[in-house]
């Protein structure tokens, strides 16, 4: 790796000694062209790195917005159908974690490196696993394209490679000026969560997600399905009310959807599993009632 | 006996389906099929602005009454009316809000507003209990066979189509 390093240090500087004129090769700095070599070859590692930190910082400062849900069997069945429909994704590798929120209001959330959360809202409006599927693809899909990553590094002006990494540990300690850059991530974080995505980056996650969920063996009728009941409520519903500034209108992405489904995605299906879906939720039910007893184990 | 009650409340979800409908208007000329199925038998062919009732879906189909004859449409051909039951509602709402104890669900919504977002602080204790919760490799293997999921070839999505505006 090091001698694969060097190589590379010393092509570019044999290259350098033959196409420069004798009178600059004095200046050259060596060390400078190996650093910029090493940078180089490094650029993946750190590029996952900086993903996986600034992915960490913004899914911390949303649950510092909406605490988890404390319902276990919910948690564990919304994991698993999205791990499920994460691994055909196109990045299956990544640490992928998904969280409901107990919250009220119809939302999901995604963050850099895996991160993805649905509100309880959403989750108790939704009538099949594969619907679920079709709203944990369209956050993953987020994920996969980049689109947090991309914005927060854009709105905290750090566009260059790397540079976010120095910042977001920068607010872990070290001089004033770094834990002042490292705010502003946390800033952009706010902001952008408030502010909603570019809505190409939107039609293009609803694009993906439907290839994911019918990768993943789900009926992608869906996820049509959900975004029709969405155009169906009510524009003045507080519940919505932040999906609804956030997103493009329900009506204008079912539109594509609907394109994507009649045209090149013709004629795909896959399961629905609706039954599956109520027994998961029902689950909780039980120690919600207050039964204090879990389903006879069998 | 928790079983038991449970099966009762799931029959009682899916007397749901078969009562609930959900009411829609057509956005465009469509035929009622006898089956979901383009091929079957039309049995009426309405206009655009017709009133129906839906039912549970089945693929790109809502099973459909029209007032005089039931059958099915296909999903993209309808707007569902504001407000109204979902179309196949498995009545999850209603029957998890029955165990619900908090007082939320009459004295308004709480909700995760655009002030809480802009105020939040890092919360890194539930991120990591968050990572806690995520199931181990074979859970999701053996919940994928349970549920007979089996992946399928599908190409990546196209681009948009051209002229489309990407508006912001």
């Amino acid at each position: 790796m090091i001698r694969g390093r060097l190589k590379v240090g010393l092509c570019a500087l044999a290259l350098a000694l033959v196409t420069m004129p004798l009178a600059t090769v004095a200046q050259i700095d060596l060390s400078r062209m190996v650093d910029t070599a090493r940078k180089t070859t490094d650029l993946g590692d750190k590029d996952q790195e900086e993903e996986q930190e600034l992915g960490e910082q913004m899914a911390a400062t949303l649950l510092g917005a909406a605490p988890l849900s404390t319902r276990d069997a919910e948690q564990a069945y919304v994991a698993r159908v999205g791990h499920w429909v994460a691994r055909h994704s196109s990045r299956p590798d990544l640490e992928w974690r998904f969280a409901v929120l107990d919250d009220d209001t119809i939302n999901a959330f995604a963050a850099p490196a895996g991160h993805v959360f649905i509100t309880r809202g959403l989750l108790l409006q939704l009538n099949s696993e594969a619907e679920l599927a079709g709203v944990l693809a369209h956050e993953i899909a987020h994920v996969t394209r980049k689109h947090h990553l991309d914005a927060i590094k854009k709105a905290a002006g750090m566009e260059v490679a790397g540079g976010v990494l120095g910042m977001v540990r920068g607010r872990r300690g070290e001089s004033r000026t770094e834990r002042m850059v490292g705010d502003r991530v946390v800033g952009a974080t706010r902001e952008l969560y408030s502010r909603g995505l570019d809505r190409a980056d939107e039609y293009e996650a609803d694009r993906w997600a439907v290839a994911y969920m019918a990768r993943a063996g789900y009926d992608p009728y869906a996820f049509a399905a959900v975004l029709q009941w969405l155009d169906s409520v009510a524009t003045d519903d507080s519940q919505v009310a932040l999906l609804f500034t956030t997103h493009p209108a329900p009506a204008d992405r079912l539109e594509r959807v609907a394109e994507q489904l009649t045209g090149p995605y013709a004629g795909l299906s896959g399961k629905v599993l609706d039954e599956r879906f109520i027994r998961a939720l029902g689950g909780d039910l039980q120690v919600d009632a207050g039964h204090g007893e879990s389903l006879d184990p069998e | 006996m928790i079983r038991s009650l449970l099966g009762f409340i799931l029959g009682l979800a899916i007397a749901g389906v078969v009562l609930a409908g959900a009411s829609a208007l057509t956005v465009t000329d469509t035929d009622l099929k006898e089956q979901p199925d383009d091929a079957s038998l039309t049995l009426a062919e309405l206009v655009e602005g017709t009133a129906v009732e839906l039912g549970p879906r089945q693929g790109a189909w809502y099973e459909a009454n029209s007032g005089s004859e039931s059958g099915w449409l296909r999903m993209l051909n309808v707007r569902l009316s504001s407000g109204q039951q979902r179309p196949g509602d498995a009545g999850v709402r209603s029957l998890l809000q029955v165990g619900r104890t908090d007082a939320t669900v009459t004295t308004g919504v709480r909700g995760l507003t655009v002030e809480d977002l802009k105020h939040a602080s890092e919360n890194r204790a539930a991120l990591q209990s968050m990572a806690a919760m995520q199931p181990a490799p074979e859970d999701i293997d053996a919940f994928a066979a349970d549920g007979e999921l089996s992946p399928g070839r599908v190409d990546d999505p196209e681009p948009p189509a051209r002229g489309r505006r990407s508006s912001r």
